[in-house]
């Protein structure tokens, strides 16, 4: 359990978190406007915005802090979310074009 | 008997029960959207043509300033609990509550746009994605907005009664809070900013 | 019995007794169950005697279904799409999961009740309202869903107004099977009694562990494809139509109302439904099966009085039987023109899906090796489970590689493929389960004469209907036709066979009578039934029957593993896990 004691540390801790929130978003949008042609573009974008939701998961989630179990769980679901996200575009990248 | 491990963390996994429930249902709501981006993925991939900048990222990027803000909100509302400081606590979950309305009004806002200007989910799969993406999403705040005034109202005598349990409640709606927020992170740069 | 003075609808309706809540799934899947299969006894009708009036039911039907008692074509699909629908989400999934899983998950771990009473009571009454939405959907105009289970679109997008309705059913009932599905989940982890560690649990709690997962992960993108697919049929979008869609000589137009008259903006992919579908569905089999091969388990340890051969190495094909059965969902898909690396991996991915199966099959079969077998009805059913699922399994084989496929595919051998694995698989197993807990639910054993004439004519008229159809898929029938096959000249000599599986199906509809007799019977005057009257190990039979409101009198503790049978030295051919250490 913390105590009052720790509450100044904590919000040190937030407004670094949310600042690099911002930072990163910020960032994203900045990127987005420069011409990098789409598929670098929109690599460095959604990696942008991937560092951002795990900045979300780690410090506000805390999926570290809660245990093993969870990050099995978190680890299980992405795998299979690779899956879902990759496989079905795969596909229809990979097809002959009829129009 | 009684159920155990409602209030206090079961001491092989570390984990009081809603806590590991919520963290289930997050991941299956994370495949929920998994399944909507994956739609967006595919479609995309198979176009011949993709609107670019017809989203107002203005307003969207002041959404995610909001969500982001809200999510610190959050959680300072749960350690405000912690540390036995009630009326911080109703202050940071008030002003959650407040920054999610506001994101919900600029929604509005910018769907009217849309709606006026004649771009309905029916006029072309760009549109018809961004509609839906965006209204699941609304929906999900929605959600949490309904949870987090119960605990501002009826749900706040826990708190007298049982402070661990009402804590707990506290810190399973941020986990939901973040999710949506993380959601949101993602969201924003697919259909506005690509 | 209730504690305490709560009203009726307290105890019986709205109760937050997870055995309370079991039996409802159970009766309510059970009643689906019986509501679907007397849908293909219909259908079974016009096969067998295409254009001839239904005896008896074709006169209650409306002239919109069935012409002067002749079944339409458009009243044939909707009885064929209900059916796929009504068996597996209305009928065999609850009953498996929501019923046995929700009964028994609480006494195997030794727990009080499921770890969130009031969520389970919810998941109960959302999939009987979702159930019910789908069954009224017969009687909205243009009838019910008549696109298949499957729902492919454009068909599904531009059928009548069932199909809208079979959405929104299918929101409510994976809203409930999410729910369930958490709480299972926390249930297992949070709330084994002391003593009881992972390689100790009933091979019937990891099997529906497993079968938690699947549903939990799997089935949210077919929450959103539906989301996607009402959208096109109500908000006049075009997720799923494609661009320049000519149906019946006419351009699609936008299935909005709003929108009427304006042609549908296309840019859609039918491709992508089948893609969320099946990332769905083929889970969803599994979902199937697991509790079947737990239920299996359970019995035939007992009844070989002998541990359950290779535990371990079941427990772990079980994770990844689930694991795997997440990436090969596009073995459904084969001839819809995917490229060939893509489809050499879900081939890869499927064979490699058969190994554990194999496993738990063969694990299953080397515990009846040189056993003394205890012949009750519970493992008559059990025992024919084994053949059964073998040929089930088998015939997926040439289905599952993409060569063969392309001839077998949306022919009767896939039917009989899946039926087999389902029919004389899963089902036996669920009446294998009843027969067995039947004694600990209500403290009375059902009667033993009509098991064994239930299971005898089900096992017989089983292979009887399914065995045909790979004759029939082999001589390339195809599936979902109105008329039997009989407008293809190849057909021919191939439609003898819808007769006898027609008279098979309806016999196996005798057959189930003396099990609804037995069932309803044996609550009142069955044979009086102890705490643990089949001599078994695990913690459900340490409680009476039927247990007490809270399960246990005292929380129970566990000293050994699941199945200690025949134990060498010990006083009995069994030690329950209950038990302490004699002496």
């Amino acid at each position: 359990m913390r105590t009052s004691a720790d509450t100044a540390p904590d919000t040190r801790r937030h407004v670094a978190t949310f600042a690099s929130q911002l930072v990163l978003m910020l960032a994203t949008v900045g990127v987005s406007r420069l011409d990098l042609g789409l598929r670098l573009g929109a690599t460095v974008v959604m990696l942008l915005a991937a560092v951002n939701a795990t900045v979300v998961a780690v410090a506000l989630m805390g999926v570290r802090r809660d245990g093993p179990l969870v990050r099995l769980l978190v680890v299980l679901t992405l795998v299979v979310i690779i899956g879902l996200l990759v496989w079905p575009a795969w596909d229809i990248a990979t097809r002959v074009r009829v129009f | 008997m009684q159920i155990p491990y409602t209030t206090e963390a079961r001491p092989d996994t570390g984990l009081y029960n809603a806590k590991l429930g919520i963290w289930l249902f997050l991941a299956s709501e994370v495949m929920l959207f998994a399944g909507l981006f994956s739609s967006y993925i595919l479609l995309r991939t198979g176009a011949v043509e993709w609107p670019h900048h017809v989203l107002p990222v203005g307003m969207a990027t002041a959404n995610t300033a909001l969500l982001i803000t809200s999510s610190m909100t959050m959680v300072m509302a749960w350690e405000a609990l912690k540390t036995n400081n009630w009326s911080r606590h109703r202050a940071c979950l008030g002003l959650t509550v407040a920054l999610g309305v506001i994101f919900l009004l600029i929604k509005f806002v910018e769907y009217q746009e849309h709606i006026a200007a004649g771009e309905l989910p029916s006029r072309n799969t760009f549109f018809a994605l961004y509609y839906t993406l965006t209204a699941v999403h609304a929906l999900h705040i929605v959600g949490g907005l309904v949870v987090m005034l119960y605990l501002l109202g009826p749900g706040a005598k826990l708190w007298a009664e049982q402070p661990v349990q009402f804590t707990n409640r506290v810190e399973s709606t941020g986990l939901y809070w973040h999710f949506v927020d993380f959601v949101w992170i993602l969201l924003f740069p697919l259909l506005y900013l690509l | 019995m209730p504690s305490g003075r709560q009203p009726f609808f307290r105890t019986y309706v709205f109760s937050l007794d997870h055995k309370v809540i079991g039996i409802q799934y159970a009766i309510t899947g059970l009643l689906f169950l019986l509501f679907g299969f007397s849908l293909m006894m219909i259908m079974r009708y016009q096969l067998a005697y295409p254009m001839t009036p239904v005896p008896f039911i074709g006169g209650m039907l409306s002239q919109a279904n069935a012409s002067g008692g002749i079944l339409l074509p458009e009243f044939y699909n909707q009885l064929g799409a209900m059916h796929g629908t009504v068996m597996v989400f209305l009928g065999v999934v609850p009953l498996a999961i929501g019923g046995f899983g929700n009964y028994l998950i609480p006494l195997q771990i030794g727990a009080a009740d499921m770890a969130f009473p009031k969520l389970n009571l919810m998941s109960y009454w959302v999939y009987a309202v979702g159930g019910l939405i789908m069954i009224a959907t017969f009687f909205v105009p243009g009838g019910a869903a008549q696109s298949g289970w499957t729902s492919y679109p454009p068909l599904s997008v531009i059928a009548s107004g069932g199909q809208t309705w079979w959405l929104v059913g299918m929101v409510f009932l994976i809203t409930s099977s999410t729910l369930g599905s958490i709480n299972f989940i926390v249930t297992i982890v949070q709330l084994r009694a002391p003593g009881l560690t992972w390689m100790r649990l009933p091979f019937f709690v990891w099997a529906q562990f497993a079968a938690a997962f699947l549903l939990l992960l799997a089935f949210p993108p077919l929450e959103a494809a539906g989301v996607l697919q009402l959208m096109d049929r109500v908000a006049g979008t075009s997720f799923f139509l494609p661009s320049g869609l000519v149906v019946a000589g006419q351009a699609v137009t936008s299935m909005s109302g709003t929108a009427e008259g304006t042609l549908a903006s296309g840019g859609g992919n039918p491709l992508l439904w089948q893609h969320l579908f099946w990332f769905l569905a083929h889970p969803e089999v599994y979902v199937l099966i697991l509790p079947a091969m737990g239920i299996v388990g359970e019995i035939i340890a007992n009844n070989t009085r002998r541990p359950l051969w290779g535990y371990r190495g079941m427990v772990y094909s079980v994770g990844f039987l689930a694991f795997m059965s997440m990436v090969v969902w596009a073995h459904h898909m084969y001839i819809t023109g995917m490229g060939t690396t893509l489809a050499a991996f879900f081939q890869t991915t499927t064979m490699i899906i058969s190994v554990p199966s194999i496993v738990i099959l063969t694990s299953l079969l080397m515990t009846l090796w040189g056993a003394s077998i205890r012949f009750t009805t519970p493992m008559l059913f059990a025992l024919a489970f084994l053949p059964m699922f073998g040929i089930g399994g088998l015939t997926g084989l040439p289905l599952g590689l993409a060569p063969s496929d392309i001839h077998l595919h949306d022919t009767y051998y896939v039917i009989g493929h899946f039926h087999y694995v389902v029919a004389p698989g899963t089902i036996f197993a669920l009446f294998a389960g009843i027969y067995y807990w039947f004694p600990k639910a209500t403290g009375r054993r059902m009667n033993d004469l009509l098991g064994r004439i239930h299971f005898w004519g089900s096992l017989v008229c089983m292979n009887v209907i399914f065995m045909p159809m790979f004759i029939q898929g082999l001589g390339g029938m195809n599936r979902r036709l109105y008329d039997g096959g009989m407008q293809f000249q190849h057909n021919a000599d191939l439609l003898k066979w819808n007769v006898v599986i027609g008279i098979a199906a309806w016999t196996m509809g005798l057959f189930q009578v003396p099990f609804i007799i037995n069932f309803f019977t044996s609550i009142r005057w069955g044979a009086p039934a102890s705490a643990n009257p089949w001599d078994a190990t695990t913690l459900e039979w340490a409680t009476t029957s039927p247990p007490p409101h809270h399960n246990f009198d005292t929380p129970p503790s566990v000293y050994r593993a699941a199945y200690e049978y025949s134990v060498p030295g010990a006083e009995r051919d069994f030690s329950p896990q209950f038990e302490p250490e004699r002496g």
